[in-house]
């Protein structure tokens, strides 16, 4: 029942995404839309690993970069099309991910924060400088149009819909895994890790898991900028663009995969919303972020509880807040 | 001889907090460690899970050399630590943290009905909240729960790290009252606690830890009766 009701609102919002570019005319929001859905998966990733296991990553946009770079460069050398060239960047990004996951992990804490910071500007300043691979500061040009077999998708609609396919695999495996033994184990890992290892979780393995997991996520997300922009800028993978990832997961709603997904839709047109505040339009958003942290802690998905518990409670007895309902 | 610590000398970097203790579990028993805080208490159940390792002497649980393994090698033995903080795990259901205490034995297709029914029978209140997150349970609820979850995994050996912390009185005694229930099922139990007195009602021997040293061990009875035990943890 549960598990009906949710994805009927997923069915409900996969409609509206469908039927949105029919009545776009304008090429730069449908650019938009295509990078609010990038934003979307890197921020569901952002939620494997923060959300649901507590894990502070500040570099997300290092994995996507990752993600961008190997796609793009197997693209360009190898003259590799879209889905291999989207396989092998998921493969080196999830290896990065087991890289930099493995020591630092270790450490834990806030440390980790720390470290995924310099493991970002690293990042950055190798696809600055590495010029013959990555092709230095001039970035890397020359990746053609996405196809898939015989179809060529030139236009930011066509492309679109190559998005939202990738956007509706990564949401199901972003759900798969919530609903798993897998993802019961990480949010175990992030309510209590002494509490989990004393039931025989391994701690550190299931850590390690949720960061791999994480940076194919990222993977996927790079993969998809490179061929939206068919052009990947070293200027892109900033610290800021990981923490506006992060903002995306708070403000949606940290832990909740419909409430990440409206996030950073939220966070990618909030700024053209604010646009005809001119010169305030930053500071506006960012007080509009602030207050959504300070008055909805739970992000703005738990608006939307409130209001079904309030509603629930007008009909019935204000018992039990059933957040789960019945199995 | 279910557990036994021998000799057992734990360090955390310089500061030495476990001094040479021995003591030992029988099976069929409820055995409590007494102490002050920082006595030393919590740093004996979180060693013999293998959380920290000793430094010197060693731990046999059921006849198994343990004190070198890690935690997720030792708990499918048949030892459960339900921690002091209770730990419940707060964005899933009462259900799931159920669930998650069996991941130490169940494999792909293995029911869990008898083991639900089991703590369902010692908590009837965990039945009825099953579909409830866990951060929305009561603090009784909590221990109830975490209690619960340990006994999901199949213990031989359930320890218990001061489960009456915090509670209204009259929860506290019903701690106490599951305590002795639990044993009755052919669980032993080693407990932590501060509140001396109803720990000694159930226990059927107990140790006292001072600064990390064992200072004392004997039967409810005499603990009961020794004029420093009295005065230092009885507050008569």
């Amino acid at each position: 029942m549960r598990f009906m009701r949710s994805y009927l609102w997923y069915l409900i919002g996969l409609v509206a995404l469908l039927v949105l570019p029919q009545v776009v005319s304008s090429p730069y929001i449908m650019f938009l839309l295509n990078m609010a859905i990038i934003f979307v998966i890197l921020a569901l990733g952002l939620n494997v690993v923060f959300g649901m296991t507590g894990m502070l990553n500040l570099a997300s946009l290092a994995f996507s970069g990752i993600g961008a770079y190997t796609s793009g460069i197997l693209a360009v050398k190898l003259g590799l099309p879209f889905p291999l060239a989207l396989i092998g960047a998921v493969v080196v990004a999830m290896l990065f991910g087991l890289m930099v996951g493995l020591p630092t992990i270790r450490i834990g804490g806030h440390y980790l924060a720390f470290m995924t910071i310099a493991f970002g500007e690293i990042m950055r300043l190798i696809f600055q400088n590495w010029t013959p691979v990555t092709g230095g500061a001039l970035g890397l040009s020359g990746i053609k149009y996405a196809s898939i077999g015989p179809l060529v998708l030139k236009t930011h609609w066509s492309y679109y819909h190559l998005s939202l396919t990738l956007l509706v695999i990564m949401v199901y495996v972003a759900n798969r895994i919530r609903v798993s033994k897998l993802g019961r184990a990480f949010e175990a890992v992030r309510g209590s890790e002494v509490a989990a290892r004393a039931l025989g979780i391994n701690t550190y393995y299931h850590k390690v898991l949720a960061f791999v997991l994480g940076a194919a996520f990222g993977g996927v997300a790079g993969t998809l900028y490179a061929f939206l922009m068919r052009y990947v800028d070293p200027g892109t993978f900033t610290f800021e663009e990981s923490a506006r990832v992060l903002t995306m997961v708070m403000v949606g709603g940290r832990g909740s995969i419909p409430g990440v997904i409206i996030g950073a839709f939220l966070l990618t047109f909030l700024p053209e919303w604010l646009r005809f505040l001119k010169d305030y339009y930053m500071a506006m958003y960012g007080l509009g972020i602030l207050l959504i942290v300070l008055f909805l802690p739970g992000g703005v998905i738990s608006l939307w509880d409130k209001v079904r518990s309030r509603f629930a409670a007008g009909r019935r007895a204000p018992a039990a807040q059933t957040s789960a309902g019945k199995r | 001889m279910l557990l036994s610590v021998n000799g057992v000398s734990l360090a955390y970097g310089a500061a030495q907090a476990l001094f040479d203790v021995s003591l030992k579990v029988e099976e069929g028993e409820v055995v409590t460690l007494l102490g002050a805080n920082g006595a030393g208490k919590s740093s004996i159940l979180k060693t013999v899970v293998g959380m920290y390792h000793p430094f010197a002497g060693t731990i046999e649980f059921n006849g198994q050399r343990i004190e070198a393994l890690p935690t997720d090698r030792i708990v499918p033995m048949g030892l459960a630590l339900v921690p002091e903080d209770r730990g419940v795990f707060p964005g899933l259901t009462v259900f799931e943290n159920l669930q998650m205490g069996t991941v130490s034995w169940r494999r792909r297709g293995m029911k869990i009905d008898a083991d639900l029914d089991k703590v369902f029978a010692l908590f009837p209140r965990l039945k009825e909240r099953q579909n409830q997150l866990a951060w929305s349970l009561s603090g009784g609820e909590q221990q109830m729960l975490a209690t619960a979850r340990g006994i999901m995994s199949r213990p031989k050996l359930l320890m218990l790290d001061e489960p009456s912390i915090g509670l209204a009185p009259l929860l506290v005694s019903q701690v106490f009252k599951t305590i002795s229930e639990i044993q009755k099922t052919g669980t032993s139990i080693l407990l932590v606690e501060q509140n001396a007195r109803m720990a000694l009602n159930v226990a059927t021997r107990a140790y006292v830890l001072e600064t990390g040293k064992i200072a004392l061990e004997g039967s409810p009875k005499e603990l009961l009766q020794n004029e420093k035990v009295k005065n230092a943890y009885l507050g008569a």
